[in-house]
Formats: C-alpha cells, structure tokens, sequence
C-alpha cells in the first residue's frame, strides 16, 4: 500500500519538486510554511493541476505516467477544501445524496445515514447550505466526501477558515473517521495540535521540496525538524490500556516506552490509545525519586542536547524504543552533567499526560 | 383601446422575432460564454470588445453593414442564392438575423457573469466526488447559472421586442412580414394617429416594465441565497 510520487511542476517562478513514496492506508499529514506547495502538491495527486512528465500512483493504479493522465472524476480521490465547498443550490441531504450517488460500490461504505450520524449532522439534514455556520458546513463536506466512499481522502486545511471553537468541536469527529474507518487520508496542515492528534506519518515542506518525511512519532520528537521547536512541542506514542482503578481514576497504559500512569475517565482495557506528552511538561533526574507527586518514571537514555534561545534546551531521550523530548533549562542540564548516552529517569506528571482513544 | 387586426399582425411578428432570437442566442452565447469566462486566452479583449459593439454603435450604422452583407451582392446574399434561396433582407430570416447581431451582448454578458461567479470551487468539488465534465455541466454550472440563464433571455427578449434602427435598414416596412411593432408606432405618428400609436406603445411599455421587473425580482432571490 503505497502512493508514489515523482511530481515537477512549475508556475511562474514557484517550482515544485518531489520524488517520493508514502504509506497508502495511514493518515498522513503535510506539513510546512505557506506558500512551500502543499496544497500544489495534494491537487496533482487529486488531478486537479496537470504537468506533463509527472508520475502519480496509488497502491496498484497508475494515475499519471509518460502520455496517460487520469481525470480527476475517475481517480475516486474525495477532496475536503479549506472552504466547504458545499453546493449552494442543494440542501444538505442533497449535497450529500451527491456524493453517495456516485460512490465506487465495489467496497463497502458509509450510507447518507452513517456518516451523517458520525459528522452528527443528522438534525441539518433538510436545512439549506447558507444557513450552516463554518464548522457545520465544514463536517458536512467531510460527511459528502465520505459517502462518496473514496480510495483517498485529501483534506487541504480543513480546520484552517474556522474559529478555535469549531475547530476544537470538529478535531473529535476527524479523530474518530481516523481510528473507524480503514481510509488513507492525506492531511494538510500546519497546526502542531491537529499534526500531533491526527497523523501516522509527516512530510515536511519547504519552497517546494520535501524536507523531511518520516513516522509522525519520530519527526514530532526529533530537534532536527522544525516542530520539535514549537513552544507546545510534544511527543507521541500508542499504547494499550492494561487496567482502571475507579478508586484513584488512574488508567495503567502500557507503551513502548514503558507503563504509564494517567488520570482518566472509566475506560476499558484492552482499548488502544494514543498519548501525547509535552516536551515541557517532562523533566529529567538522575535518579528515580521517592518523595514526590510526579508518577511516571521512565527508564531513558540521553541522546542529544540541542540549546535553544531563551536559556532553553532540548534533550532528545530514548525510553525504550520510543522517543521522547524534553524541555529544560540549559542551566538545570550543566547541573545535571547530561551528555550523551547518559542513563536518566524521565519524569513525567499523569495529569501532563493528554489521552485520545483509538 | 383598440387594436386593429394590421397592429395585431405587427405585434405578434415582433413576439414571434423576440422567441427566435432568444433560442438562438441563448444556443449560440452559451458555449462562448463559458469559454470566455474560463479562458486566459489573449484573444478574449478582442472577442469581448467585439460582442460589445452593438451596446455603444448606433443601429443605423449595424443596419447598414448588415444590409450590405446580407444584400444580393454581399457574401451572405450570395450564400443564401448558391443555396438556393433568395437574400434574407426584407425577409423575416433578415430580422432574425439582424437581431442576433443587435441583442448579442444582452444575452452574452449576463451568461458569462453567472458562469465567472461559478468559480472553480464548485467544480471541484464535484470532480473529486467523480462528477464527469458532461455530469458537472447538469449537475453544477446549469443549476448554478440559473438566475444567469434568466436574466439572459429576458434581457435578449425584451432589447429584441424594442428594436427599430437595424429592422428599418435591412426589413423595410412589409406588413405581416418585417413590419414590428416599433414600425408600427412610427407610421402611425407619421400620420398622427395618436390613439393607435398610444396602444402599441402602451401595450411595449408594459411587457418591457414587467419583463425587467421579474429579472430584478430573480437577481434579489438569487443574491440572497448567496449570502
């Protein structure tokens, strides 16, 4: 399962560059500044910009190669925009009847019913498309898109034209298209929160070429990349829960970086999850300490200290086999001695920890 | 008020002209407006620019062309001899003819304003929702550019019901065949016959004033719905 890419194109003085292979049944995210080619990138992958010479495929059908250029109606690529895109002159059972009547019925898919329960918007079924608010008619698109039952869902900023609120009310339902349905998306964004919710994989962008493109576990947490700098920085990884106790509601998750506790909501074991931690919210000892609220403790060694302004530093750490990113003060870290390969405890609050099922 | 059966006669030949140059040009101004409003082609100033000149140039002056062109000695006179006809003016076909010419931008401009507002967007859309270029045509551009579609045939119905200059030059003033209801009213002033001219022109005045206020009546609908 793969998308293969080997994409130049050029317009005005803008040239985009990218020769690569990505992982065709996850989500993953494109990242980078504005105006790096990202959306250029997903509307040649969708058929929407044409450059002779291209090269696009996806899992076993060519798409683009030599003379062949596949139309953008047969490539079965749905395409959520940052702008809804609804049809104005159809309500919105209509726009979503739209998409389900052309859908590919060779794979089983979201009836108009399903994803409008999903998208919970089953009670604007019969409302008119310039009555929604932004994020309604946002979660509608995506609902149209999904009934469409794509071999590939490309989402271009979707949360991007909304207001904090919206956008905090849709990421739950993207959330949950991610871990339900078997749907390879690819996702742009450059929103640190929806990269670190969302994505599998990251491709990394800059004036047109690809800078980085690996697991989304490895590029959040690696000082390297640029998102390991943000000021909410964090680190990824699954894990499973393995028991809850109501009494102290604490849930026992078990990670590749180890056993972690974390304060939670009656959850079921067995259930998988994925954990974000900030990189501020992990310090480092030396030992692993007695007298103290913190919980977690994790084993790790040091693997690179990077400084960063404001008398900072970053300490990429290895729990396991998981990477975790620590924020200090560089001072505390000349007082520890840290340096490379040291063996440290990371120490990390349980209510640090942030939760999402999957 | 009272109609004679000649000013019936004009009247109905100046409906039956207007529903003939509406079909024609709605047929005809659809692909070019599309075209027009998709292209970045450098050729469009000048086809713009072109379809425009019946707004700005008297109709005496298109009348002229068009006689000289469709007369026997002009090359669309000719075309219609070698086909075995005879040169269409002072003949219906040569009103029709004519009026495509005169009502061309009516019916041009607000086609291509409804397609440009279309934008890319909704096509888009559509083709990744596997929509084909003929299933978005129906399916998106037509019902979008409805209110476009309307404004159009009511503005090329009503220039063509108004039409003077151009039918003078090239239909005369045949009764029952080229003579329109704006003829009409001009004879009857010429002979000062106030009461028949006051008639015909009451009976224009009020189709044109209804016509223009249904198509002001489409756009606020039509605007509303797009806020």
């Amino acid at each position: 399962m793969s998308l293969k890419l080997n994409i130049h194109l050029q317009k005005g003085d803008f040239t985009l560059q990218a020769d690569l292979e990505l992982p065709g049944d996850r989500l993953v995210a494109i990242s980078g500044p504005s105006g790096c080619g990202k959306s250029t990138l997903v509307r040649a992958i969708a058929g929407l910009e044409r450059a002779e010479g291209n090269q696009v495929s996806f899992n076993d059908n060519i798409w683009q190669k030599d003379g062949f250029w596949q139309p953008p109606h047969l490539r079965g690529v749905a395409m959520v925009f940052q702008k809804p895109a609804l049809f104005t002159h159809l309500n919105v059972e209509k726009n979503l009847r739209y998409g389900w009547k052309r859908r590919d019925n060779n794979r089983p898919g979201l009836s108009i019913h399903e994803a409008a329960e999903l998208l919970e918007i089953t009670g604007m079924l019969k409302r008119d498309t310039f009555s929604l608010s932004g994020g309604e008619a946002q979660r509608v698109a995506i609902a149209r898109a999904l009934v469409s039952n794509p071999s590939l869902l490309i989402m271009d900023e979707p949360l991007s034209a909304l207001d904090e609120q919206s956008k905090q009310k849709i990421l739950p339902y993207l959330e949950q298209i991610h871990r339900s349905l078997q749907l390879p998306v690819l996702y742009i964004s450059h929103a640190l929160e929806e990269l670190a919710r969302l994505a599998d994989h990251i491709l990394l962008m800059e004036n047109g070429t690809v800078l980085h493109s690996a697991p989304a576990q490895i590029i959040l947490s690696d000082p390297e990349c640029g998102l390991a700098l943000h000021r909410h920085a964090q680190t990824i990884f699954e894990g499973e829960i393995l028991s809850y106790d109501p009494a102290s509601e604490i849930c026992t998750l078990n990670t590749e970086a180890g056993k972690l506790y974390l304060t939670s909501d009656p959850i079921m074991d067995g259930i998988k999850v994925r954990v974000r931690i900030k990189a501020r919210d992990i310090s480092i000892s030396l030992h692993q300490l007695e007298d103290t609220s913190v919980l977690n403790f994790l084993p790790a060694t040091v693997k690179s200290i990077t400084s960063i302004p404001g008398g900072q530093c970053l300490v990429s750490l290895e729990a396991g086999d998981a990477p975790l990113l620590s924020r200090i003060s560089r001072h505390s870290a000349q007082r520890l001695k840290l340096r490379r390969g040291l063996k440290v405890f990371a120490q990390i609050k349980s209510a640090a920890l942030l939760g999402g099922t999957r | 008020m009272h109609l004679s059966p000649e000013d019936l006669e004009a009247l109905v030949l100046t409906f039956r002209l207007a529903v003939w140059v509406t079909v024609l040009l709605l047929l005809l101004c659809t692909p070019l407006a599309w075209w027009l409003s998709r292209t970045q082609c450098r050729i469009r100033s000048v086809i713009e620019a072109l379809s425009s000149m019946p707004l700005v140039l008297p109709p005496t002056v298109l009348g002229f062309y068009l006689l000289l062109l469709m007369g026997p000695h002009g090359p669309l006179g000719k075309l219609f001899i070698v086909l075995g006809g005879e040169p269409p003016t002072f003949r219906f076909t040569g009103l029709v003819i004519g009026s495509l010419f005169y009502s061309f931008p009516f019916v041009l401009l607000p086609l291509q304003n409804a397609f440009s507002a279309i934008g890319s967007l909704p096509l888009e859309a559509a083709a990744t929702l596997r929509a084909g270029p003929l299933d978005r045509l129906f399916s998106v551009v037509l019902p979008l550019a409805r209110p476009g579609f309307l404004t159009a045939s009511v503005m090329g119905f009503a220039h063509t019901l108004g039409e003077f200059g151009v039918v003078l030059m090239i239909g005369g003033n045949i009764q029952g065949q080229t003579r329109v209801a704006s003829i009409a009213i001009f004879d009857h002033v010429e002979c000062l016959d106030y009461n028949r001219a006051h008639t015909l022109a009451g009976i224009l005045v009020s189709i044109s004033f209804c016509l223009l206020l249904m198509v002001n009546r489409i756009n606020q609908t039509a605007n509303r719905e797009m806020t």
